[in-house]
């Protein structure tokens, strides 16, 4: 199946290509990455703050 | 066995599908696991010093050894939309980094023997170190490139590819609805690879699958499922039926790569994707956090029961 439905004007494939979830989708096996990208935005957070020189 | 003061930890909900299976085949040897994750903690009273986690539950307290007298299983660091909408840098990130800090404090005790450590979970999610491993084991996979341009995109992928994201898969919109972004096959000359830039993802050399093969590691052990590709979208997951259409194979030589690839790769569990073509098998990727319950019983079960011995050994 080759997709010709991009969404116009989208400018990245997330855009493009999203469609809704079904209920069967493995939703569950993103919590990892949602957690890791927390830690990674808390990490960048506190790295910004040093930087700045808040602490 | 298990030391009564130190049982096993299972990082994730009480409620999770997954975590209540292997829980439940702890208790058939008496032995009873410690929940934790972030909304655990959130809800419970608990304290954390030195070496030892206290959750004062309704029942009684229960502790946990963050020591090397313990094994642990990370399922899930917090459950599905925990604290999810939260602005970055905001009052609420803080107060949400603060609990997964914590969480992370007890899933990332080096002390404990995790069947997977918390940073190889991390690392190995990621589908291009994923593909190397693979190529340092000489295992097949479909020849793939990440790139900003679709200029840049090597000739012999040839003209048919397959484009799917390297990062998260899914996403709640902006109207709070599910999305999910399945694996897509496009000709090289589709208008969507202008969009390449916009968000880095996996492009490969589309390989026809005669079968799908969801393989689960544990350990040494392996298990494979099939689903016939007749009839299937290129991503089975479409498909609602597609999830409860695996049957148990045998697959020797697939199983036994993917046990070593699991091991390159340092993890003590995994999930992970093979498609059979007509000129062999190939490795897709593999989730190290994956779902099995939905395979036929008779493997699913024994997943269950592998994750749960190494737990109690």
């Amino acid at each position: 199946m080759t997709n010709t439905i991009a969404e116009s004007g989208a400018s990245n494939l997330y855009d493009a290509l999203a469609e809704p979830a079904p209920p069967t989708a493995e939703k569950g096996d993103t919590i990892l990455t949602a957690a890791k990208e927390t830690i990674d935005n808390d990490r960048e957070e506190a790295e910004g703050s040093v930087l700045l020189g808040s602490r | 066995l298990v030391r009564a003061d130190a049982p096993p930890i299972i990082v994730g909900s009480a409620e999770d599908e997954h975590a209540v299976a292997v829980a439940a085949e702890l208790r058939s040897l008496s032995i009873e696991p410690i929940f934790v994750d972030a909304a655990v903690l959130e809800s419970t009273p608990y304290s954390l010093s030195h070496e030892e986690l206290t959750l004062r539950l309704p029942g009684g307290a229960v502790r946990a050894r963050l020591d090397s007298s313990s094994r642990g299983w990370i399922r899930r660091l917090a459950p599905p939309h925990w604290r999810r909408a939260v602005v970055s840098g905001s009052r609420d990130a803080a107060i949400r980094g603060a609990w997964m800090s914590l969480v992370t404090a007890i899933a990332g005790a080096d002390e404990v023997r995790w069947l997977t450590p918390l940073g190889r979970l991390f690392l190995c999610e990621n589908k291009v170190r994923q593909n190397l491993a693979a190529e340092r084991l000489g295992i097949a996979t479909p020849d793939s490139a990440v790139v900003s341009n679709r200029e840049y995109i090597p000739s012999r992928l040839g003209d048919m590819l397959v484009v799917k994201p390297l990062g998260s898969a899914a996403f709640t919109d902006t109207a709070g609805d599910e999305q999910v972004v399945w694996t897509h096959e496009m000709t090289r000359q589709s208008p969507l690879l202008d969009k390449l830039g916009g968000a880095p993802f996996l492009v490969q050399k589309r390989v026809r699958a005669k079968r799908h093969l969801r393989v689960v590691t544990v350990e040494r052990r392996s298990w494979a499922c099939a689903l016939d590709a007749t009839d299937l979208p290129l991503d089975w997951r479409r498909h609602d039926d597609a999830h409860m259409a695996f049957v148990a194979t045998s697959e020797p030589s697939v199983e036994g790569e993917a046990v070593r690839l699991a091991e390159e790769l340092g993890i003590g569990y995994s999930s992970q994707d093979w498609i059979v073509s007509s000129s062999g098998a190939y490795f897709l990727d593999l989730n190290p956090a994956g779902q099995w319950l939905f395979l036929p019983n008779a493997v699913a079960s024994e997943v269950t029961k592998a994750i749960a011995l190494w737990l109690a050994a």
